[in-house]
C-alpha cells in the first residue's frame, strides 16, 4: 500500500519569527550574546530543512507515480471507451444488411456524381467510398455507381477527380450530364470534350445543354455502339447524322421544327421515346419519321407558327403522352387555339396508358372537356394513369373526365404551385369512390368529395 | 386467408391477396396447394412482420412488379428517391425496426418494401460528410493510418472535406 500523502514531519526548530524580529533590532555591537545558541538553532534548522527535502521528494515522486497512474487509467478508460464503441458498432443494425441490399442502397445514393463542385457531397460515390472499408471496398467493386457523372460547364472541374471516376467506371456504360451555357469554349472545355469524345463508345446516355459543347464532343466521337439516350438543347440539324449507327439510340430530346425538317440519316425510326421543346405539332410528319414512339413528350418553350393537322393521325404505339406548356408564348405567333386543343385534336392514341398534363401557373386557357372528351372517345384507350397539374380544372370537369376513364387506376391533381404540396387521399374511406377501381389519387383541394354522394351521378 | 408463423412463434392470419405480395409466400402457397397449414417465417419476428402485414394491406390490389423488374429497369432515367407520402409515414421506425423491415422484405421478396426502405436510406445519407454518416449508423473509421492518409490526399480539393 502506498503511504499517505500528508506530511509527516516533526521540527526542531521552534520557528519564532517575533522573537527573531524583536532580536533584530535590538541585539547588535562587539557584545552580541548567545553565538553558541544561533550556531545551535541553525544546525536544527538545516536539519528540519533536511527532513523537509526528504518529506518533499518522497511526496513529489508520489504525486509522480499518481499522475503517471492518471494517465495509465485515462488511456485505459479513452482505450475502453473505443473498444465500447466498436462493440456498438459490431452489432449495429445497418451491418446486418447483406451486401447486395448496401449496394442497392448505394445505388440510390448514387443519382448523379456532379465533380464540379468542390464538394465531397455532391459526389455520392467518392463520398460513400471515404465512410469505412467496407463501403469503400463495396463501392470501388460497384462500377455503375461511378459512371454517372454531371459536369457543369461554366464551372472548372478538378482533373484528378475526374480521372478517378473515369478509372473506377472501369469500361462500364457512361451517364453523363454537361450542363451549364458557355459560348465561347476554354481550353479545360477542350481537354474535357477530347476526354469525353475518347469514349465515346461508352456513352449510354448524354445531356448536353451547350451548343458548341455538344459540337466539341462529336467532333472527339467516333463510335456510339452504346448510346441509348441524347438529350440536347440544341435545334436538330444534319450534324447528328454522326448517330446514323448508334444501334442502340431509342431516346432523344431535341429542339425540332418539323416544318423545315432535314432529310437526315438520324436513326428516328429507333425512337421509342422523345422529348420535343419547341412544338410545331406537325404530328403527321413527327409520326411518319418516328412511328415507333411509344413514349412522347411536348416539353413547350416555343411554338411555330402552324399547328394542329388535318386529318388526324394515328399514333399507334405511344403508351404514354406528357404535355408540359407554357404559360405564354415566348416567341412566334399566338395560336388561335389553345395548344391543348390542338393537340388533342390532332391525335389519335389506342395505346395510351399514361397522360400527363402540366402548365406553367398563370395559364388562361379554359379547360375544353370536348376536344379531350373527343380525343378520348376516338382513341378508345384504357388509360391506367393520369396526371393533370396547375390547370384550372372544376370540380364538375374532373367528374366528367373520370366518368370517361373507367380503367384508371392512378390519378394525380394539383391546382396551383403555390398551395400546399400533393395530398393523398385513400379512396377506400370515401364510400361514393368504393366502385371506382382506382389505386391511387393525389389531390391537393379536393372540395368535391362531399358533393358525390351516388356513383350514378358520374 | 392464410396463416403465418414468425420467428418468435406467434401466428399471423392474413388475406391471401395481402400476403402473397411477398413472392416468398406466393411460391410456397403455390408449392403447397389448397392447405391449411401454417407458413413458417423463421427470418421474421412478430413486430416486423406486423409492419410488413400493414404495408402490404396498404398497398393491397396494386400491380405488382415484374420478376425481371431490375434487369430491365431504364438505368439512364434519373434515380429518383422520392418516396409517397403514406410509405414515407410507415417507414418512419427506428433504426433497428428499419433495417429488419429491409431485411425482412428482402427475405420475403416484397421489391416495393424493400425499394421503399433502401430508398429511406438513401436519402438519410445524402448531403452528409462521411463523419456524419459514421456517427448516424454507428460506424467506426477502420481505415489504417495509410489509408485514413490516402484519402485526405484524395479529399485535397474538396471544401468539405
Amino acid at each position: 500500500m502506498a503511504p499517505p500523502l500528508t506530511a509527516n514531519i516533526q521540527l526542531r526548530t521552534n520557528v519564532d519569527f517575533s522573537d527573531a524580529r524583536r532580536r533584530l533590532r535590538l541585539e547588535y555591537g562587539p557584545a552580541s550574546p548567545f553565538e553558541s545558541e544561533i550556531s545551535k538553532t541553525l544546525m536544527d534548522v538545516d536539519n528540519d530543512l533536511k527532513d523537509c527535502d526528504t518529506e518533499l521528494n518522497r511526496i513529489q515522486s508520489e504525486i509522480n507515480r499518481l499522475q503517471a497512474r492518471v494517465v495509465f487509467l485515462h488511456n485505459q478508460h479513452r482505450r475502453l471507451e473505443k473498444y465500447k464503441t466498436c462493440l456498438f458498432s459490431l452489432r449495429a443494425p445497418i451491418r446486418k444488411l447483406p451486401n447486395e441490399i448496401v449496394l442497392r442502397i448505394f445505388d440510390h445514393t448514387c443519382d448523379t456524381n456532379e465533380l464540379t463542385s468542390r464538394r465531397l457531397q455532391t459526389m455520392p460515390a467518392l463520398l460513400l467510398s471515404h465512410v469505412c472499408l467496407r463501403w469503400k471496398e463495396l463501392a470501388s467493386a460497384y462500377p455503375e455507381l461511378w459512371c454517372r457523372i454531371c459536369i457543369r460547364m461554366d464551372r472548372l472541374p478538378s482533373f484528378t477527380i475526374l480521372d478517378f471516376y473515369l478509372h473506377s467506371s472501369q469500361q462500364f456504360p457512361l451517364i453523363l450530364e454537361f450542363p451549364g451555357k458557355v459560348e465561347l469554349l476554354k481550353p479545360h472545355h477542350l481537354t474535357l470534350c477530347a476526354t469525353f469524345g475518347a469514349r465515346s463508345n461508352q456513352w449510354k446516355s448524354l445531356e448536353v445543354q451547350s451548343p458548341p459543347v455538344f459540337q466539341t464532343l462529336i467532333a472527339n466521337s467516333a463510335h456510339f455502339s452504346m448510346l441509348e439516350k441524347l438529350s440536347l438543347e440544341y435545334w436538330f440539324d444534319s450534324s447528328m447524322d454522326c448517330f446514323q449507327n448508334a444501334s442502340n439510340l431509342q431516346s432523344l430530346t431535341v429542339w425540332i421544327d418539323l416544318e423545315i425538317f432535314p432529310s437526315s440519316n438520324f436513326p428516328w425510326t429507333q425512337l421509342t421515346q422523345l422529348v420535343i421543346h419547341h412544338c410545331n405539332p406537325r404530328l403527321d410528319v413527327l409520326f411518319g419519321i418516328c412511328p415507333n414512339l411509344k413514349d412522347l413528350t411536348f416539353d413547350l418553350a416555343t411554338i411555330g407558327r402552324n399547328t394542329g393537322c388535318e386529318p388526324t393521325v394515328t399514333a399507334q404505339m405511344v403508351e404514354r403522352l406528357e404535355l408540359i406548356l407554357p404559360a405564354r408564348i415566348m416567341y412566334g405567333r399566338e395560336p388561335d387555339e389553345s395548344l391543348l386543343d390542338v393537340i388533342f385534336a390532332s391525335i389519335t392514341c389506342p395505346s395510351l396508358k399514361s397522360l400527363l398534363i402540366e402548365v406553367d401557373n398563370g395559364y388562361k386557357e379554359s379547360w375544353n372537356k370536348d376536344e379531350l372528351n373527343s380525343f378520348i372517345t376516338r382513341s378508345s384507350f384504357h388509360l391506367t394513369t393520369l396526371s393533370i397539374k396547375f390547370i384550372p380544372l372544376s370540380d364538375l370537369d374532373l367528374i366528367d373526365l373520370l366518368c370517361h376513364l373507367p380503367s384508371l387506376l392512378h390519378l394525380t391533381i394539383r391546382e396551383s404551385k403555390t398551395s400546399s404540396s400533393q395530398k393523398s387521399y385513400n379512396i377506400g374511406s370515401h364510400a361514393s369512390f368504393a366502385w371506382f377501381p382506382l389505386y391511387s389519387l393525389h389531390r391537393n383541394l379536393f372540395s368535391t368529395c362531399s358533393k358525390i354522394t351516388e356513383p350514378g351521378a358520374w | 386467408m392464410v396463416t403465418l408463423v414468425t420467428s418468435d412463434n406467434e401466428k399471423f392470419t392474413a388475406d391471401k391477396e395481402v400476403a402473397e405480395r411477398s413472392v416468398l409466400i406466393k411460391n410456397m402457397l403455390e408449392d403447397v396447394g389448397e392447405s391449411d397449414q401454417p407458413i413458417p417465417l423463421p427470418n421474421v419476428s412478430s413486430s416486423v412482420l406486423k409492419k410488413v402485414l400493414e404495408y402490404c394491406e396498404h398497398h393491397r390490389g396494386e400491380p405488382l412488379p415484374a420478376a425481371d423488374a431490375d434487369t430491365t429497369q431504364d438505368d439512364t432515367r434519373k434515380r429518383t428517391t422520392d418516396i409517397s407520402e403514406w410509405d414515407q409515414k410507415f417507414i418512419t421506425v427506428d433504426q433497428e425496426m428499419l433495417f429488419e423491415i429491409i431485411l425482412a422484405a428482402n427475405y420475403l421478396d416484397i421489391k416495393s418494401l424493400l425499394d421503399v426502405g433502401c430508398k429511406t436510406v438513401a436519402n438519410m445519407i445524402k448531403g452528409k460528410t462521411p463523419e456524419e454518416i459514421r456517427k448516424l449508423f454507428n460506424i467506426v473509421n477502420d481505415f489504417t493510418p495509410e489509408e485514413e492518409a490516402q484519402i485526405k490526399k484524395e479529399n485535397e480539393w474538396a471544401e468539405d472535406r
